[in-house]
């Protein structure tokens, strides 16, 4: 009896305890009660249940409420590491890549666990920024559905569809595949992955074996990297300058979602949008699908993906034309007027202007798997020529700096599909890609599988290729391993492990070298990856001491962007042979989110919790039309809808979606998991399955579709309920033209009060929000849940109103809804001065601290909501049900910030501008016996802002960054008539644009009196 | 009174306006302790028996008084003196609000020392005191002479009821 | 002065009326009664384990969002507060206009007052999401050094005012029973009877003395009620009226919400005496058709006091000319929510108007079903004034819907259960009209021995 309760003494008081009958051992089971929700909280059937349970739990209670509990060992601190000291946090350098981006990392750990993660603030690429996704992979660490060992899959002969799975040690494993290996015919299918290191590595073991290496990324960069090399020579993915760029033309390209590398992006393209300076750089979006991109644009194009070859020629044509130029006949046939695009006349004429007059500082982009259709090479190369014939070449767009090992190419998968029918592949090896999920069914990559004598898959969880593999051999999360990465030339970047594995995990590296050893052929003469890691990093630095420096800096060496620009090759005009596209009412358009992506990280709740910036769409990807064409059709949202692409069906929800083109779908990718966690089995539906095969190309975009309506009709679970401002000063906005003739858009109110002021001396914390670098990348919501150990409730709740986030990015549309302005805005707790919450707390439970904090005391809060009602922000939430950490699944606990008070059910909770980070800066002050910096304190959004549009500070010291913002002339308070005195105050957006502004809401110059109360809300 | 009860003479009426007018005549008549005893407040009946009004108000007024000082001095000793709290940028004591609660302290105070002064001097609660009839609850009235009336004599008191036209005369061994 | 029509019906003598009205509590109960008091009984039954099921789940299960934070509970609380607040206008008010009609009601409707202030009791601790706590709303001394309660939010104002109210209208009902505890004490047959009602009689001797001292009370608690009962009300409407959301701050709140209570408190008596008078046939001689038809008089009154506050509320919006208020009530009447706020305004504006017809006061099936309309209207009432005006305020980013649940359902309509099961039980157990005070109107309006000598 392994579960016997090992008692120290045994003392007994019936027999069934002496004997430890299992009637016995279930009514100790009974002393720890769980609480009556589960997993399923408020599901009625099951809340009755457990409340008859509870009934008769209590009796139970009083049965075997004193006996004892069995002992559990726990460790003293006393022989702790030197470098630990029991609750301080120790900081990591580390790094991430994320399939096409890399993230320079400080990763904050307490007594050995990873916590929260923040940018390498000194790091050229992403510096203090991060992406959502960068701030949430840590819970994938933490993740219960992660593989804690090896798999071995005994697959029945019929094929591996159904697969047995049976854990099994390191030893069997290598055992089993080292045989295996000696026959030759080896593959490693695995995605793109910047690490000379980890290309060593496997080069070599595949020289022993007589293998061969396959790349394939799901968002893959294919037509960029072609079209470079025939139009400059190289084969590569350039670095993008968009803070030299004055004017920014984007045909689908989401540079600051998901294309390529947008954090950095981010910053460049914020950095060149100061409306203070003379000039502020201009963004113009060409899109089919709104995109994070589309809703920063300052003016935006809804435009067919089918068109984008076209839209490109015309303003290409025009460009040349202006520079005493011209196309061919038959490339200017292919060129479309601005009635085709639906444009009014002269756009694009007017824009070819703008780009002239802006040559050399200004940048044409297109990408992504938005652009990725017959066409995209072509458009690629257009857009080569129009960043040359501009002059950009060389100064927005550089070879130098490009971004390395960004190689993935879907012709790889023919080819490896093709020497898998010649048999050349015995074993394969999948690493970090997911194709059985990512690749159209259409290709029959599954049934190939079959023709491979072994599969190996490297994969954390088991999913969708995972499961069909012969053996499982997972590689640790990120934060387990060793790697150094060099994502752009000359700038490398450690990867240092945080944690031992939580599981019997070990890094794909060390497996092929452990393979490679135990089928007799060693690969190197290191012990393991990091020893060749470190080995060839010292060399690199010159000596032991600077390898410690590299590590503690995190990164080495600098990206160098000079160099001279390449020349057009005269062959282009020639390349450019433009595909007539299929004639279609309905095209679709296959997209990636900011938040989802690829997928990868599809069972982190945090990810599936996060709305979609644009849509604002949790635990769904949905079918998105332009109001227009879902009018026509009769669809709204959440009207199920059945399409068809090629005889590929599928159920999907609908959405009507703002600014959309018309006669274009578009359905986001990563979503409709079918293995590899709980979390994630069933979340949308898989749009790779949509995925077109022509030739030997994947086609994401302009595929044609049909959609039916059906009966059904599914809730959508959107955070945000309404798109317009009502007209009401909610985000001020204004132009660049209008805000240079001193129009802020600000209406400020005389405000009068009964009451005096409170007296705040010593600290007076403040918090500025600039709406016009704010992009919306909803970065700082992911930090902030990271940092505030906040719950996720799941789809039905979400519906019910029950999300937790303490920072929501509020979205809004103004103008005409066939082409809307979009604005953004961060929204937090206030901390009124007046703040209304106070007054209504019966039990004094939120109160104000002597330093302006709106304090929310958990413990003394009896839930009666009331503060919720009273605020005009509506920013607090509501515990409904235990989110509490007992309630959590296993390791998702050790997530949990110990800093931060997990709060239970029924208590109130809320944005506290991070007051343990206050106190920890005060504290360290102190240690130091020096006064606070400002910057001392950053609080969790502010930190990981890729633009800064997030400043906190103390307003009493007249220097600080919030208290000059304070008196900034864009800065205006929230609902300022309510008078609730916000410590948050934010920055007009500003649109540089030509036109009038659509009815975001009144805007007025400020009058000479409204400049005083403007004056008296600073007192 | 040393006793707890006393015995004394009864005699009933099943008239309320003739009880009233005969109390008027024994009062006339130099009776001073006697009382009626009724199913229901019958008017007129304080004065014919000879009752001053009730001195209840005062006591009323003095517990409303303190009630609302002992109200507002708290709340102002919570809020100011034991634990000053910026509550939502509010003055320390912010009068307004206060209102309510001393208000209601006010009404509850004054009521509840009414009604506890009525018990008081009605002698309530007693634990089932002797009934002369069950019937005077209900719809019979009577007039009652205690023993401690000033030369008391059982006879003489039934004489004279008698002749107030009480329809029936009864001698009460404890009331 | 002008001749009026006697109060009570038949030439009775006291006797008579101590009999018939202690019928009640000296007989068995008939198969009617039983019936209704087991389908209460179970319905109270059911509203327990909801509750129960509620409290150790949490209040996830009801409708209660972000960004309604408040919905059934507290709208059904202010529901039967309101309720509450005819029985203690009645005995208080009425008493002080020397209103002699009230005396047949005034017991019931006291009674009501006391069990729909139980029933409301219930809700304000029950909504909160750590009931088990609520006790530290009371301002209680403790050694967590200083720890007290916020005087300044308005539910702190509601834990006194309720339980004031509760308290007083609970007290001065008891002292109303005390006499008549006395006159059922002499009539028991059984010991059991005479020691229990002996008991509750508080040994009540009935000497002119004691009258002289009683009624002086009851005069004063008359007194101290009034102005309590109304500001219960004002005090429950401040909960909306002091806080800053649109359609909720308004000043109008405190007169709208007491017109409102008593409209519906009313509404309620009328339902209830309605079915006295069918379940106990001769207690149609005390609550008579006059009766009746004077509180329908009330009902279409108030009922246009509440119908003026709706329109008036629209024009303070407008001519304010506060974005977010005239938002709110444009919305209220042709948002998502219209049907409710449509309901209210037929049922407490529309309907009741049929009472300018005498026909329509005075007929029993008429006045029971407006009188179920009102309360209707008046639950839609609070319905709309909390959730319509939280789910669509400040910022449109977190405009929302109210979830409501089967929870909701179970915990509105199970209140009624415990209302209900207390008041049938009340209708057995103590004399549903005053004995005592009935017995001095029994002349008035009569051509009799003493007949209008006791016109006050």
């Amino acid at each position: 009896m392994e579960n016997k309760p090992e008692t120290q003494n045994q003392y007994w008081r019936s027999l069934d305890e002496k004997y430890q009958t299992p009637e016995f051992l279930k009514t100790l089971e009974n002393e720890f009660q769980s609480s009556p929700l589960k997993s399923e909280e408020g599901k009625d059937g099951l809340a009755r249940r457990q409340f008859m349970k509870l009934m008769g739990a209590s009796v139970a209670l009083s049965a075997a409420a004193c006996v004892r509990r069995p002992v559990e060992k726990i460790i003293p601190y006393n022989k702790r590491p030197a470098e630990i000291i029991p609750g301080l946090p120790n900081y990591y350098a580390s790094s991430w890549f994320d399939g096409s981006q890399g993230f320079g990392l400080l990763i904050k750990t307490r007594e050995g666990r990873p916590l929260h993660v923040a940018g390498n603030t000194e790091f050229p690429l992403n510096g203090k920024g991060l992406s959502a996704r960068a701030s949430a992979h840590i819970l994938s660490l933490y993740d219960p559905d992660r593989l804690k060992t090896p798999v071995y899959n005994s697959i029945n002969p019929k094929g591996r569809n159904n697969a047995l799975k049976a854990d099994a040690s390191w030893l069997q494993v290598d055992q089993k595949i080292a045989p295996q290996l000696k026959k030759g015919g080896v593959a490693i299918l695995t995605s793109s992955y910047p690490s000379e290191h980890t290309q060593d590595v496997m080069s070599s073991f595949l020289g022993k074996f007589s293998g061969k290496k396959y790349v394939w990324d799901p968002l893959t960069l294919e037509s960029v990297r072609e079209a470079q090399k025939i139009s400059y020579g190289a084969a590569l993915v350039p670095h993008y300058h968009f803070d030299k760029s004055q004017l920014t033309v984007s045909l689908d390209g989401d540079f600051l979602g998901t294309y390529i590398s947008p954090v950095e992006f981010t910053r460049g393209f914020q950095q060149a949008r100061n409306p203070e300076g003379a000039q502020m750089a201009k963004l113009i979006s060409f899109h089919s699908v709104p995109s994070l991109t589309t809703l920063n644009a300052d003016d935006g194009y809804p435009v067919a993906a089918s068109q984008q070859l076209g839209l490109a020629l015309a303003l290409l044509q025009r460009v040349l034309a202006g520079k005493g130029g011209g196309l061919t006949s038959e490339l200017k046939k292919a060129a479309l007027s601005d009635e085709q695009l639906g444009l009014e006349n002269g756009t694009l004429t007017k824009i070819a202007k703008e780009l002239l007059e802006n040559s050399g500082r200004s940048l044409v982009i297109a990408g992504g798997l938005a652009t990725e259709s017959e066409n995209a090479l072509n458009l690629q190369l257009v857009v080569n020529w129009l960043n040359s014939a501009l002059g950009n070449e060389g100064k927005t767009v550089t070879a130098q700096g490009s971004y390395l090992g960004l190689e993935g190419n879907s012709a790889d998968i023919f080819e490896l599909l093709k020497d898998i029918d010649d048999g050349k592949i015995k074993t394969l090896i999948i690493h970090n890609v997911n194709p059985v999920y990512g690749l159209p069914a259409a290709l029959g990559f599954v049934e190939k599988l079959n023709k491979v004598e072994m599969l190996i898959s490297t994969s954390n969880w088991f999913d969708e290729t995972a499961s069909l593999a012969n053996v499982v051999a997972p590689c640790g999360h990120p934060m387990e391993n060793w790697n150094e990465f060099e994502f752009v030339s000359g700038l490398h970047v450690i990867q240092q492990p945080t944690v031992r594995p939580l599981g019997d995990t070990r890094s794909f590296e060390d497996s092929l070298i452990t393979w490679a050893h135990t089928a007799g052929s060693d690969i190197t003469s290191e012990k393991s990856f990091f020893d060749i890691v470190k080995k060839k990093a010292t060399a690199a630095v010159g000596s032991e001491e600077a390898w410690y420096e590299y590590l503690q800096k995190g990164f080495r060496g600098n990206s160098d962007h000079s160099g001279s620009p390449r020349s057009l090759s005269s062959s282009v005009a020639s390349q450019i042979r433009p595909v007539a596209s299929k004639a279609t009412d309905l095209e679709l358009v296959i997209v990636p989110t900011v938040h989802m992506t690829d997928g990868s990280l599809a069972n982190v709740s945090w990810l599936q919790e996060l709305p979609d910036p644009v849509t604002k769409i949790v635990w769904e990807n949905t079918l998105t039309f332009s109001p227009k064409t879902a009018k026509a059709m009769g669809v709204e949202n959440g009207t199920v809808l059945t399409v068809d692409v090629n005889g590929v069906t599928m159920k999907v929800t609908g959405y009507v979606q703002p600014g959309q083109a018309d006669k274009v779908v578009g359905l986001a990718l990563g979503y409709g998991r079918t293995a590899g966690g709980e979390l994630s089995k069933n979340v949308g539906v898989n749009a790779s399955q949509l995925v077109q095969v022509s030739g030997n190309k994947l086609i994401y975009s302009g595929a044609p579709i049909t959609v039916k309506k059906t009966s059904e009709f599914n809730e959508l679970a959107i955070t945000q309920g309404h798109n317009t401002m009502e007209g009401r000063q909610i985000v001020a906005e204004t132009t660049f033209k209008a805000y240079k003739q001193g129009q802020n858009g600000i209406h400020r109110h005389k405000i009068f009060s009964i009451w005096g002021q409170h007296k705040y001396d010593g600290h007076k914390w403040g918090m500025s929000i600039d709406l016009n670098t704010c992009t919306g990348c909803s970065a700082c919501m992911m930090a902030c849940q990271s940092e505030n150990n906040i719950p996720v409730v799941g789809k039905k709740y979400v519906i019910q109103g029950r999300e937790m986030h303490w920072i929501r990015i509020d979205r809004y549309y103004s103008g005409d809804e066939a082409r809307p302005d979009a604005v953004f805005q961060p929204m937090m707790c206030q901390q009124c001065e007046n703040a209304p919450c106070e007054t209504v707390c019966p039990v004094v439970a939120t109160v104000h601290s002597d330093e302006g904090l709106n304090d929310m005391v958990y413990n003394r809060c009896v839930g009666t909501r009331y503060c919720s009602n009273n605020c005009p922000y509506k920013v607090r939430r509501f515990n409904w049900f235990y989110y509490d950490g007992h309630h959590r699944k296993e390791n998702l606990h050790m997530a949990l910030n110990p800093e931060v008070t997990v709060r239970t059910r029924g208590v109130m909770e809320k944005c506290t501008y991070c007051v343990q980070r206050i106190k920890d800066a005060k504290n360290t002050a102190k240690d130091e016996n020096r006064p606070l910096k400002d910057g001392d304190i950053k609080t969790a959004c502010e930190e990981v802002c890729p633009t800064s549009a997030i400043v906190f500070g103390d307003l009493n010291d007249k220097e600080s960054r919030v208290s000059k913002l304070f008196v900034a002339e864009r800065q205006y308070t929230l609902l300022e008539e309510v008078n609730a005195a916000p410590r948050t105050r934010y920055l007009a957006k500003v649109r540089n644009t030509d036109r009038t502004l659509g009815s975001g809401h009144d805007t007025h110059a400020p009058s000479h009196d409204s400049k005083d109360s403007h004056k008296e809300t600073h007192t | 009174m040393a006793k707890k009860t006393l015995s004394g003479v009864v005699g009933f009426w099943s008239d309320d306006h003739e009880i009233v007018a005969a109390a008027h005549k024994m009062r006339e008549a130099g009776y001073k302790y006697f009382d009626a005893i009724t199913p229901f407040p019958v008017h007129g009946m304080e004065e014919a028996v000879g009752i001053k009004r009730s001195f209840i108000p005062y006591i009323t007024f003095i517990a409303a008084v303190t009630g609302g000082c002992v109200g507002l001095l708290f709340q102002y000793w919570v809020a100011v003196v034991s634990w000053p709290l910026n509550i939502g940028g509010k003055p320390l004591f912010s009068a307004p609000a206060f209102i309510p609660v001393t208000f209601e302290l006010t009404i509850l105070f004054a009521a509840l020392s009414s009604v506890v002064a009525m018990f008081a001097v009605n002698k309530l609660p007693k634990i089932n005191p002797p009934i002369i009839d069950p019937d005077l609850t209900s719809h019979k009235f009577a007039l009652w002479v205690p023993e401690t009336e000033p030369g008391y004599s059982p006879e003489k008191v039934e004489a004279f009821l008698k002749q107030l036209g009480a329809e029936e005369v009864r001698r009460v061994a404890e009331f | 002065m002008i001749e009026r029509k006697p109060l009570i019906l038949g030439d009775k003598t006291y006797k008579e009326i101590t009999d018939d009205i202690c019928e009640p509590v000296e007989t068995k109960p008939g198969a009617g009664w039983i019936a209704l008091f087991f389908s209460a009984k179970m319905l109270l039954l059911f509203y327990l384990v909801s509750i129960g099921i509620i409290v150790t789940t949490g209040m996830g299960l009801l409708g209660v969002n972000h960004p309604v934070g408040w919905g059934t509970m507290i709208v059904t609380f202010v529901f039967w507060i309101g309720i509450g607040h005819a029985g203690t206008l009645i005995s208080a008010i009425l008493f002080l206009f020397r209103q002699k009609w009230r005396t047949s009601v005034a017991r019931s409707a006291e009674a009501m007052t006391v069990f729909a202030v139980m029933t409301a009791g219930i809700f304000p601790l029950i909504h909160t999401g750590r009931p088990w706590l609520d006790f530290w709303l009371i301002p209680y001394p403790n050694q967590r050094g200083p720890l007290w309660v916020n005087f300044r939010s308005p539910l702190l104002w509601d834990v006194f005012a309720v339980s004031t109210y509760a308290t007083v209208s609970m007290v001065f009902w008891y002292v109303g029973l005390v006499p008549d505890f006395a006159t059922i004490r002499d009539r028991a047959k059984t010991k059991l009877r005479r020691n229990i009602y002996g008991a509750l009689s508080l040994g009540w001797r009935g000497t002119g003395r004691n009258w002289s001292h009683y009624e002086m009370v009851y005069l004063l608690l008359a007194g101290l009620s009034t102005p309590l009962v109304l500001s219960v009300h004002t005090i429950v409407s401040f909960d909306f009226a002091v806080s800053t959301l649109p359609g909720w701050h308004t000043t109008i709140f405190p007169p709208y919400f007491v017109a409102g209570a008593i409209f519906s408190g009313f509404g309620m008596v009328v339902t209830l005496l309605t079915l006295v008078r069918i379940g106990f046939p001769k207690f149609k001689d005390y609550i008579t058709i006059d009766h009746m038809e004077a509180m329908n008089k009330i009902i279409m009154a108030t009922g246009m006091m509440v119908g003026y506050a709706y329109a008036s509320e629209f024009f303070i919006a407008w001519y304010s000319g506060v974005t977010y208020e005239k938002f709110a009530f444009v919305n209220r009447a042709f948002g998502p929510y219209w049907w409710a706020y449509w309901i209210m305004v037929t049922c407490n504006v529309l309907i009741p108007q049929i009472f300018w017809f005498k026909w329509a006061r005075r007929s029993i099936p008429i006045m029971f079903v407006v009188s179920i309309f009102v309360n209707i209207g008046m639950w839609f009432e609070r319905f709309v004034i909390t959730v319509t005006s939280l789910h669509r305020d400040y910022l449109p980013s977190n405009w929302g819907m109210y979830a409501w649940s089967r929870w909701d359902a179970a915990i509105l309509f199970g209140s009624f259960g415990m209302f209900l099961t207390i008041f049938l039980l009340y209708l057995r157990v103590f004399p549903a009209i005053s004995i005592a005070e009935v017995k001095p109107v029994l002349y008035v309006g009569k051509k009799s021995k003493h007949g209008g000598k006791h016109h006050g």
